[in-house]
């Protein structure tokens, strides 16, 4: 196992590498100069080239992307052009807020699309089928700030039960975004449960296991479950990574400080050191996510192990 | 003439795969309002009661009448007519990136997949790494450097599409390229790009076409996404997700204008979602009751 996770660490290094660069250069093709943003639009000609002498934006694009991988080496990100707060400091301010969001939400989602999923593949094509099916496409269907906006409208607006933004330490400020941006990504793990779950439910050892009398629940739990499990939990690792990048719209309904919206406000100020180091953390924790993920599988089941 | 090619449609709607689609009755629902959307969309300024961009300051905001049964948005304008006119952009869109994506990805995928080697593993690792970024990002770092607007916003959430379908026609051709009848068209002297392109494609469309349709859901959310953002369409183009973002500001005192177009965004993905489950459903009997 220590092997494998070795392997595997050591082949994301290319992939992390290519995508600094990626990422380097494309923030560097966006139109705009970050220090005639940052120098205002009064400032003399003579005051926008100092700063970019004093950021390193007059040296050439390729010097620039040694030191920054050097910097990186070294655990440091950068400083950030706007704020000239260290990107690590700026990003670890807004990571927990944007991960609690993912994980509350990727719970909440794999809490409702597993139950709709088993419920349609245990009875499939009656009424229970049809109808978590059908909820799990409106899901997929609604846009996420929609529903954030509806449940804003419902439960705080009208039912006053919860807030409608902002953050805190208590659990209820991450109720409604979670529940909203969880909402779309149960429509996708009901779908996907139900299907490998009926696939595996045709198998020939869940018919041995039911000839042999073994109660519904149990030839689901023990038997079927277990080898449906693995590309439903391939689907729950890519929303999950997906709910990182994607949160920007959650963030933005509710007003939550996390990643994607200062990533959104890093591109419009042209904050290249920060929009790197989001791109990149946000690679990061998708590699990882992804790591983990296969480490489950061969937690699962031990031939994938061997 | 006729006759036979009449005859050769009346078998095609005898085919398996149609037969199949017929019986799937959430499919011939979304086949339906996609019909009607799209009807609505060529036809708006005929079924619109208003023109989108009339506005009347003394009706901001205004709830719901017979009038307008959708209300007003804050400068007055009628809600139905920019939601009936907002079909046109979200399903321009829709096509124009599908198109994007399919242009692009299907070619890089398919050459991909039947030469191997080492173009394969670059394409594929290229393919890896944009799959790394969620599509919404892809399309907001796009956005981002053409600036926002209608067509940058088509051509980001295209190139957002680009890795997803080179991914699927890759995995088609793959199979299809070991087929006794590709052999065959080789030995008859074909060459490579004609056994590409008339032999192996065509035959790995099936989850292209099932893909397409349902890219075109998401290609529609991803407008509409751009649009909550400020990034897609720019005012005062009427743009569903842009509406939304607008009447979000009035929630608490005009919740209309942000419902309806919601409302006809998730319409308009659920159609897409339903004939793209339809097709795949059609194209691959594994999905169907037995």
């Amino acid at each position: 196992m220590l092997r494998f996770l070795f392997q595997r660490l050591v082949v994301t290094i290319p992939t992390l590498l290519v995508v600094t660069f990626m990422v380097f250069m494309i923030v560097h093709l966006i139109p705009g100069d970050p220090a005639q943003i940052l120098a205002g639009d009064f400032a003399t000609p003579q005051v926008v080239k100092e700063l970019r002498a004093e950021w390193g934006l007059d040296r050439p694009l390729l010097v620039q992307y040694g030191s920054y991988l050097k910097n990186l080496a070294q655990g440091n990100l950068g400083t950030s052009i706007a704020s000239r707060r260290p990107v690590t400091a700026e990003i670890a301010d807004r990571y927990h807020t944007t991960l609690s969001l993912a994980f509350w939400g990727t719970l909440f989602a794999v809490a409702l699309g597993l139950t709709a999923g088993v419920v349609a593949a245990r009875k499939p094509f009656t009424a229970w089928d049809y109808g978590s099916m059908t909820v799990a496409l409106v899901g997929i269907s609604t846009p996420v700030f929609w529903t954030g906006l509806i449940l804003i409208l419902i439960f705080s607006v009208k039912l006053g039960w919860l807030p409608a933004g902002g953050t805190g330490s208590s659990l209820k400020y991450l109720i409604l975004p979670a529940v909203s941006i969880g909402f779309f990504d149960a429509g996708v793990v009901a779908r996907q449960s139900r299907s490998s779950l009926m696939e595996v439910l045709g198998q020939d050892y869940v018919r041995t296991a039911r000839a042999k009398g073994l109660p519904e629940k149990r030839v689901i739990n023990k038997h079927a479950m277990k080898n449906a499990i693995i590309p439903v939990i391939t689907i729950i690792g890519m929303q999950f990574g997906r709910m990182l990048g994607g949160a920007v719209l959650t963030e933005s309904v509710f007003s939550l400080p996390g990643l994607g919206r200062f990533l959104i406000i890093a591109i419009s100020q042209r904050d290249y050191p920060v929009v790197q180091g989001v791109c990149l953390v946000l690679a990061l924790s998708f590699v990882i996510i992804n790591l983990f993920v296969d480490l489950t599988y061969g937690f699962l089941d031990p031939r994938i192990r061997q | 003439m006729a006759a036979r090619s009449e005859r050769r449609g009346a078998r095609w709607l005898r085919s398996p795969a149609v037969r199949r689609f017929r019986q799937h009755k959430a499919a011939l629902v979304g086949l339906g309002l996609i019909i009607f959307f799209t009807l609505m969309a060529i036809a708006a300024p005929l079924v619109a009661p208003y023109s989108p961009d009339d506005a009347n300051l003394a009706q901001s905001l205004a709830a719901p009448t017979r009038a307008h049964p959708f209300g007003m948005d804050a400068l007055g304008r009628d809600i139905l007519s920019r939601c009936i006119f907002g079909a046109r952009i979200s399903l321009t869109i829709g096509l124009v990136s599908v198109g994007i994506g399919t242009l692009i990805g299907l070619p890089a995928g398919a050459v991909s997949g039947f030469i191997g080697g080492w173009f394969d593993r670059i394409v594929m690792r290229v393919v890896d790494i944009l799959l790394a970024f969620p599509p919404i990002l892809l399309a907001i770092i796009v956005v981002s450097i053409f600036g926002p607007g209608l067509q940058n916003a088509m051509l980001a959430i295209g190139i957002a599409q680009v890795p997803i379908y080179a991914r699927l026609i890759r995995a088609s051709v793959l199979k299809v390229r070991e087929e006794l009848y590709v052999d065959a068209a080789r030995a008859a002297g074909a060459p490579e790009w004609m056994v590409l392109f008339k032999h192996v494609v065509p035959n790995s469309l099936a989850p292209v076409v099932v893909q397409g349709t349902l890219s075109l859901a998401s290609a529609i959310l991803s407008a509409a996404y751009l649009g909550f953002l400020g990034l897609g369409a720019q005012p005062p183009t009427p743009e569903w997700g842009s509406m939304l973002s607008k009447g979000r500001d009035f929630l608490r005192v005009a919740p209309h204008a942000s419902i309806f177009p919601g409302v006809f965004i998730m319409l308009t993905v659920l159609s897409f979602n339903l004939f793209g489950d339809g097709l795949r459903n059609a194209l691959d009997p594994k999905f169907t009751k037995r």
